[in-house]
């Protein structure tokens, strides 16, 4: 069989035997198993002593030690209800704006989005908090749900996040380091976060019903209050976040020590907030073994199928696909960008990184795109896939734990506007670089 | 049969639950390091290789944990549609097709890197040069705990098919 027929082959498989249901990751190493050994001729040592050996490699992975340490902190944060106090806090500050509900809930969940690092947790918070909140200020459903969804995603973008820290684990490369990762993603992050909320500002402003503000009898606290009330719930997590993010950035911890620290100081602060207890622990525990071991399942089978599909040299025949269209490098970065884009419709993020980088990065350097912000534009697009229909992750744990008013119509119908906001956000980061690639340099030079 | 499969069950729900709090220890080493390097100038020669020894074991150890608790992420939607009976049939298929001979090959070949490891008595080639064979075995053991939970899932399988049609089986929630 010719590389093309099993490239195509290969794909074919995996499509099919995922939608069967199987863990991903043991389908991506099965399907790895079988293509690799009809590629080597049926040896079956050498392939499965080659995938123990990659295993091997993926236990000694200093960089990944990070991911069930910002996954612990993010737990014990999100079991400390830190982000309560902030949310009531906003909601006295911005509620009597038109949209400001809405306004509150994005600014919270970018705070928290720094702090958390995976999805599922913050949509769900945002979701049981802010859910019934804003249908009993009278907003429109679809706004509601759009706005938590799309603002609760951003936790897997803003750093620490721990697809950044799978994406440096997995290049290995000095210039998609953690670090710089981090450094890039913060501006971007920043930037769809003002996007939304100018948004929610401008719809809300022009069509008070959409978004109103809440009633004036409800807007007790004093100005003094509510200053007091916003930097009490707004010190404790942001100096948390400057820590964390600070030693980072300043050079002095690498990500995994600057995690493990995150662990003390969300420790510190649940015990501060009187909500830390032996259960929490245990609960936090439990939650990040669970966590860790889906996406170090995902990193391994993931691994293997990239490792055979790359020595089999389906690498080469993509590359010469992409590469030999004689068209501008952007045309093929849209292509890539779309394959993504697409598959994130049907995939978890994960999956789509560990299968998707290995086989895009080298094309990309081919046509010397900046390695940074290729991938920053890589993970901007991954977490729009937790937004796009029909599989978009968000909106599945908003429905899962939001009221029942919001239907999945509603939900489906909210979102639109946020992937739209998420392209425009993509489009000013072609045009506009910079964003992504000034702090790094800030930070670490280049 | 269904002994064996509940024995698998009740030993890899007891054993990740504890090895869940190696996360604990994991946290401790990476500070201490921190703090023995800025703090007294005296790096550690050891830190660095027992964190990333904690995190393999706290990672692998949880593999089987996960998969009992239906944690690793799937793309159930389209299995979701289907009524209880094709569900379960076509989970058994999956398991035999996918699971057991890709994580059971695996395991064995985890096992053959730790067998060897064992035999050139392999230690890490730095100051500290700790023992590399135990740490394989300790992944070796969690690649074959595993693939045993496949194993209990199938045996759990076969049993409620066996079982009246409208035998519900107990759903956990997924959490992330």
């Amino acid at each position: 069989m010719s590389v093309e027929v099993l490239t195509i082959l290969m794909f074919i498989a995996l499509m099919a035997s995922i939608a069967l249901g199987h863990p991903l990751a043991v389908t991506l190493a099965a399907v790895a198993t079988v293509f690799g050994l009809i590629d080597n001729g049926f040896d079956v040592s050498a392939l499965l002593g080659l995938f123990a050996n990659n295993a091997w490699g993926i236990f000694l992975n200093y960089t990944l030690v990070a991911i069930p340490l910002f996954i612990f902190m993010a737990q014990i944060l999100d079991r400390s209800k830190v982000s309560e106090g902030l949310f009531d806090a906003l909601y006295q500050v911005l509620g009597g704006l038109r949209g400001g509900l809405g306004m509150a809930v994005i600014v919270v969940s970018t705070v928290f989005a720094a702090t958390t690092g995976i999805i599922g947790a913050s949509v769900v918070a945002m979701g049981l908090m802010a859910g019934p909140a804003l249908l009993r200020r009278g907003y429109n459903r679809g706004l509601g749900a759009g706005i938590i969804c799309a603002s609760g995603t951003l936790g897997i973008l803003i750093p620490p996040s721990i697809m950044l820290v799978v994406y440096g684990g997995l290049t290995g490369q000095k210039e998609t380091s953690v670090g710089n990762l981090f450094a890039a993603a913060i501006m971007p992050g920043l930037l769809l976060s003002a996007l939304y909320l100018l948004y929610v500002g401008v719809r809300c402003y022009i069509n008070p019903e959409m978004g109103p503000p809440i009633p004036k009898e409800d807007r007790t606290a004093t100005v003094a209050e509510k200053v007091a009330m916003t930097m009490k719930n707004f010190v404790p997590p942001f100096g948390l976040i400057l820590t964390v993010m600070g030693t980072i950035l300043a050079g002095i911890a690498t990500p995994t020590e600057a995690a493990a620290l995150g662990c003390i100081g969300a420790l510190i602060l649940a015990m501060a907030t009187r909500k830390l207890d032996w259960d929490v622990i245990s609960q936090s525990c439990i939650a990040t073994a669970r966590t860790t071991a889906m996406i170090m399942a995902l990193f391994v089978g993931g691994k293997f199928f990239s490792v055979v599909f790359l020595s089999m040299g389906g690498g080469d025949v993509v590359a010469d696909v992409l590469l030999g269209m004689d068209v501008s490098p952007y045309v093929v970065f849209i292509i890539m960008m779309a394959v993504v884009f697409v598959m994130g419709m049907f995939i978890d993020w994960a999956a789509i990184l560990l299968v998707v980088v290995p086989i895009f990065t080298p094309i990309a350097l081919d046509l010397d795109f900046n390695p940074l912000w290729f991938a920053m534009m890589v993970c901007i697009n991954l977490q729009t896939s937790f937004l796009t229909p029909p599989f978009g992750y968000a909106l599945f744990y908003f429905k899962g734990v939001a009221p029942p008013e919001y239907t999945m119509g509603d939900v489906y119908r909210g979102i639109i506007p946020f992937v739209a906001i998420q392209v425009i956000g993509l489009a000013t980061l072609i045009f506009f670089p910079e964003i992504i690639t000034w702090l790094p340099g800030v930070f670490f030079g280049n | 049969m269904q002994k064996i499969g509940s024995a698998i069950d009740t030993f890899n729900e007891k054993f990740g639950f504890y090895a869940s709090y190696l996360v604990l220890p994991l946290i401790m080493v990476v500070v201490w390091e921190v703090i023995m390097r800025y703090g007294f100038n005296a790096p550690t020669s050891w830190a660095f290789e027992l964190t990333v020894f904690l995190y393999g074991a706290h990672y692998s150890f949880a593999l089987a944990y996960a998969h009992k608790h239906n944690t690793h992420v799937a793309i159930d939607v389209f299995e979701a549609r289907l009524s209880e009976r094709p569900r379960t049939i076509l989970r058994i298929i999956t398991n035999v097709v996918l699971f057991l001979p890709t994580i059971g090959l695996l395991a064995y070949y985890v096992c053959v890197l730790a067998a060897n490891s064992w035999q050139q008595w392999e230690h890490a080639s730095s100051s500290w040069a700790p023992p590399i064979y135990p740490v394989k075995t300790l992944m070796a053991f969690g690649f074959v705990l595993f693939f045993l939970q496949g194993v209990a899932k199938l045996i759990q399988d076969i049993r409620s098919l066996k079982a009246s049609p409208d035998y519900q089986l107990p759903l956990e929630n997924k959490d992330q």
